[in-house]
């Protein structure tokens, strides 16, 4: 193992941008151990004292959905034509959205909620990342079997053949959520506030977004934000191809797939950088 | 055995002051650092200062140095530059070898997690990996001594446990340079005896030591030697004693300048009737010159205060004290006690001698604090003066003290004499 090291300013900045991914791929390697560690954790401590475990993280969507339903069924929320079953339409929505709310809330909280510890302790900072991606994903296995359930009640057949190629388009969805929660985790150690702020968002964008019901092809305002979010495609595009097969947009998707991994390394090289500043000031 | 295991050269490393610096310069920083822009950070900007300025020192395999100052002088700092969280704004730290670091004891430790599932998680963070921890799991089983509760989730343990297995694991780390931060002020001490031993036992075994303390005698005891931090500059490096001896100095002037300040709020300066006042009170040796410093051991010292009376007082008491910066040490003597013949009147001028004996005191600066009262003390107060400006310094000697304890007594009542003389 190599134990030489050298402290002294700028020293991260002489690699270019190919020498500093290395570094960023090289760091990840070293955070792996300490990283799923640290998942070990969190998991074994938020299951071991919750008695329904796992449940709540079912029961969640579930009764979201159950409230759609309702609307929907009452004729109080005009959902329009979704294809297959409103409540297979609406979970598969809120799966994917719980995946991407839940990716960045709990990136954006890597760092604040460890409190002294980076600033106390010489580690791989992206240890500290592992364990709310995880944790998140953990949660995004479960809803799916959930979605599986309820896709056998309602007899829904999804497209066989294409749902290995429906999960990788979710991809973009990931890696969007990872790169704007490595941003926001740096500036919420600042900012306290943001936490709030970014909960307040996204239950705006939840309801201007597929989530629930189609945005796509209404009139309004609706309509017009549909077409400029980036969300829109990243949603839509996994979900007709899981249950149809078919890809209604797919230059807007891998338009916004681009942008969605710029974000990502942007995302990355920023925590990379500020983190080492940020523990100055916690 | 002269291997260089680590060298500081020049390190400074700066912070702002108010928030609002914080945030600009912060942002300002990151942004150039995101587009790789190097930054000119040798000078400070607006609302900065130096943390640490310009502090060199070598440390070779098996050397061990003290980082010695008062409090806000720059040592944690310094030891956080060394242990590459802080990034140096000038000069470099090089390091070849493994480094262990105890300042935050216990990190990572999660209260629902049992104390087994969190010396993994602990050690993880210290950077070891599942196997070594494995191997020395044992030995940080025995060490910690709480090995009948290491299965009860840490919320349950006292924080004297907590501590305990904390510094179990980060101790059994075994690096080639250990940093270490003031941890040993917590735990009792029997366990900061083991933790002593445990130090010196790694330096045996070739392990550097970077230390920083507040205790004189575990500073000696594990370092040769030292650098002694006054705000923010190194000003003094080499020999650990001297470096001892110029910390002393630069506490004692910043308490006397403390104890100056505190003297400018005259109430606290003077109270009392003013029936009878001392005009004078000085600090002398035993024959009498007047001194502002003894070195530790010396026996005895007088206080000589000269009073005037306006009128005729019945039964008045005399004291005087001797009191540090903090108020924590104090030292007091007075003129009617069962072994001191009360005073039956004063009348006109008149002289008071206190010859204390100073032995039970540490090397400390003193304030002097002298007062007429009457015989029930306090219940009428002719004059009570916090003397601005008369000092007695004890300054440090190879002396050791007669009794450790002292210090931890509220005041202390020396050996005394008390003389007075009507003029």
């Amino acid at each position: 193992m190599d134990n030489q090291k050298v402290y002294e300013r700028n020293m991260n900045l002489n690699q270019g941008i190919l020498g500093s991914l290395r570094g960023m791929v090289l760091e990840l390697r070293n955070g792996t151990e300490l990283g799923l560690r640290l998942f070990k954790r969190d998991f074994s401590a938020k299951y071991r004292q919750s008695l329904f475990g796992l449940v709540w993280v079912v029961l969640m969507p579930l009764f979201t959905v159950s409230t759609f339903v309702i609307l929907n069924a009452s004729g109080v929320l005009n959902v329009g034509n979704t294809k297959i079953p409103y409540i297979v339409y609406a979970l598969f929505g809120l799966t994917l959205w719980n995946l991407f709310t839940g990716l960045t809330i709990n990136v954006m909280n890597a760092v604040s909620s460890v409190g002294q510890m980076v600033s106390k302790i010489n580690f791989p900072r992206i240890s500290l990342v592992f364990s709310p991606v995880i944790m998140t994903f953990v949660d995004f296995c479960i809803r799916i079997l959930l979605l599986a359930v309820v896709m056998l009640m309602t007899k829904t057949v999804p497209n066989f053949t294409n749902i290995p190629i429906a999960f990788l388009a979710i991809l973009p969805l990931i890696l969007f959520a990872i790169g704007g929660g490595l941003m926001l985790s740096i500036v919420s150690v600042v900012f306290k506030d943001l936490t709030n702020m970014v909960t307040i968002a996204f239950s705006f964008l939840m309801f201007v977004s597929p989530v629930i019901y189609p945005t796509v092809g209404r009139g309004g305002i609706l309509g017009r934000i549909a077409k400029v979010n980036p969300l829109t495609s990243l949603l839509d595009v996994p979900r007709s191809l899981f249950f149809f097969g078919a890809n209604d947009s797919p230059a807007n998707f891998l338009i916004f797939a681009a942008i969605s991994l710029i974000i990502f390394l942007f995302g990355w090289r920023f925590y990379t950088i500020a983190i080492a500043r940020i523990v100055e000031k916690i | 055995m002269d291997k260089t295991i680590l060298k500081v050269e020049n390190a400074s490393k700066k912070f702002s002051k108010s928030l609002k610096h914080v945030m600009l310069h912060g942002a300002a920083d990151i942004t150039r650092d995101f587009f790789g822009v190097k930054t000119n950070s040798t000078k400070l900007r607006d609302g900065e200062f130096w943390a640490v300025d310009d502090v060199s020192f070598v440390l070779k395999q098996g050397e061990s140095i003290g980082l010695i100052g008062r409090n806000g002088s720059g040592k944690s700092t310094l030891l956080k530059v060394i242990n590459g969280i802080y990034t140096p704004d000038k000069g470099r730290v090089r390091i070849d070898g493994r480094v262990g670091a105890l300042i935050e004891v216990g990190a990572g430790f999660h209260p629902m997690l049992t104390g087994r599932e969190n010396i993994y998680v602990n050690g993880s963070i210290l950077g070891l990996s599942k196997r070594e921890i494995d191997q020395k799991f044992d030995a940080i089983l025995d060490f910690s001594g709480i090995a009948d509760f290491i299965d009860t989730p840490v919320k349950h343990y006292s924080s004297g446990m907590y501590v305990r297995l904390g510094f179990a694991i980060a101790i059994n780390c075994v690096p080639d340079l250990l940093l270490i931060d003031e941890v040993l002020a917590v735990g009792d001490y029997q366990f900061q005896i083991k933790c002593m031993d445990k130090i010196k036992e790694l330096q045996r075994n070739g392990v550097s030591i970077v230390f920083v303390s507040h205790s004189d005698s575990h500073i000696k005891s594990v370092c040769k030697h030292g650098i002694c931090l006054d705000q923010s500059k190194p000003i003094f490096y080499g020999n650990v004693d001297d470096a001892l001896l110029a910390y002393h100095q630069v506490s004692n002037a910043h308490q006397k300048d403390a104890l100056q300040h505190y003297g400018h709020d005259q109430s606290h300066v003077r109270r009392g009737t003013g029936q009878a006042r001392f005009s004078t009170v000085t600090v002398t040796d035993m024959n009498g010159t007047a001194i502002d410093h003894v070195s530790f051991g010396t026996n005895r010292i007088k206080i000589i205060g000269r009073y005037t009376c306006k009128e005729k007082i019945e039964n008045p008491r005399f004291f005087a004290a001797l009191r540090d910066a903090s108020r924590s040490e104090m030292v007091i003597v007075l003129s009617a006690t069962t072994s001191v013949d009360p005073i039956s009147f004063i009348e006109g001028e008149g002289e008071i001698e206190f010859q204390i004996d100073v032995n039970d005191l540490g090397p400390n600066l003193y304030g002097i604090y002298t007062g007429i009262t009457d015989s029930v003390m306090y219940d009428i107060c002719y004059d009570i003066w916090d003397i601005n400006g008369v000092f007695l310094e004890i300054t440090p000697s190879d002396q050791l003290p007669r009794n450790e304890l002292v210090v931890s007594r509220p005041y202390i009542i020396p050996s005394y004499t008390f003389k007075h003389t009507r003029i």
